[in-house]
């Protein structure tokens, strides 16, 4: 879990990303894995596709919000995503970008 | 790679053509210059794209797209290139027929590129994230521009076709190609749009200006002579022709910047 100070973030920052953060006490919000996964996807896909498929597979497969996601759900939301990001940037691509994403936030 | 510079490349190419077909003269600036355009930047057209598909795997739908519509730019680079400035080829039978056979493959190729590319947005699974309305509503749009732009042209060929006219096949079967790929282009549209922001958003966006270039192609052919002059006409309708090349050969290099690896993808945990 990453911790960053919540009153040092511009509104905008705090707007675009708040279904994502729980607040955590002492000032701080949480950063969920889901935030990492949807800023990297945004990369390729933009922000909004990214946000939204982040929230529409993490419902889909796991049943949970994307701020409610852990580490420990991460292999599952992966595999969930597979499929959209192989037709998108192919398979090569699309596998390099998800093992990216388990060596960063991976258990 | 500067993309945004890449994506200025079809304008750059299109002012380009028209400043050399208003200065050059007559010799130069007509027929010869048209050839020249047109194999420059259709091999450039067929490059790109098969640069593009060659990112992807064999199960990638991406591969086949882009790899069938290098093709049918490779078939009509060839068939630009046996009829010569000046068509001259066409009086022999033989290469007539390998014309005949040429465009019907572009044309094949063109379609069956374009349906595999549409074809991404359903398989991606963007469709079902994207409002029905709106998908509808920018699908009515597109059809009936591409309906606009082709149906001077395919009215006419047709209709000279089935008063017995045999030398209106061929822009019959060329214009229900065009029609066919236009209809296509509301999927790609939509993935533009979906992924704007991101760097997939180049190439689609590329991918879709291309199609606009056509369009406009068909545009100068179906309504140009009943505007503008001979010459004006084959320069306008060149010129987009040019344009459209150059966009999908910059939105074939836009693609393989997009699925390469991205700088700073491989930082470690924040």
């Amino acid at each position: 879990m990453y911790l960053r100070p919540a009153t040092a973030l511009p509104r905008q920052l705090t707007t675009n990303w708040s279904h994502h953060r729980r607040p955590v006490g002492c000032g701080m919000v949480a950063r969920s894995p889901a935030d990492d996964v949807e800023e990297t996807l945004a990369r390729w896909l933009g922000p909004n596709t990214a946000r939204n498929a982040v929230r529409v597979f993490s419902e889909r497969s796991l049943k949970k919000p994307p701020g409610a996601l852990t580490a420990a759900d991460l292999p599952e939301l992966l595999r969930a995503l597979q499929p959209m990001l192989r037709t998108l940037v192919g398979t090569e691509q699309s596998n390099e970008i998800l093992a990216q994403l388990e060596r960063r936030i991976g258990p | 790679m500067n993309v945004f510079r890449l994506a200025l490349l079809p304008l750059v190419g299109m002012v380009g053509f028209l400043v050399a077909a208003w200065l050059l003269p007559e010799a130069w600036g007509g027929a010869a210059l048209f050839f020249w355009a047109a194999v420059a930047t259709r091999s450039l057209a067929a490059g790109g794209e098969f640069l593009a598909g060659s990112c992807f795997r064999f199960g990638d739908l991406l591969r086949w797209g882009w790899w069938f519509w290098a093709f049918g730019d490779a078939c009509l680079v060839l068939r630009t290139g046996i009829e010569g400035p000046t068509h001259f080829v066409l009086t022999t039978p033989g290469h007539l027929h390998l014309s005949i056979l040429l465009l019907v493959l572009a044309n094949l190729a063109a379609v069956l590129g374009a349906l595999f590319m549409a074809r991404v947005w359903f398989a991606s699974g963007l469709a079902r994230a994207f409002d029905s309305w709106r998908q509808i509503a920018w699908s009515a749009v597109v059809s009936t521009l591409a309906l606009l732009a082709v149906a001077p042209l395919l009215a006419r060929s047709a209709r000279a076709t089935l008063a017995g006219d045999s030398s209106f096949v061929l822009p019959l079967l060329s214009a229900s190609s065009d029609l066919a790929s236009l209809l296509l282009v509301s999927p790609m549209l939509l993935l533009a749009l979906s992924v704007r922001g991101g760097r997939l958003a180049w190439s689609w966006g590329l991918v879709v200006v291309s199609f606009v270039g056509w369009m406009f192609v068909d545009l100068a052919q179906g309504y140009g002579p009943g505007f503008l002059s001979a010459r004006i006409g084959q320069v306008l309708e060149n010129a987009f022709a040019v344009f459209a090349s150059l966009a999908i050969f910059a939105a074939g290099l836009a693609q393989r910047w997009a699925v390469s690896p991205a700088p700073g993808a491989t930082r470690g945990r924040d």
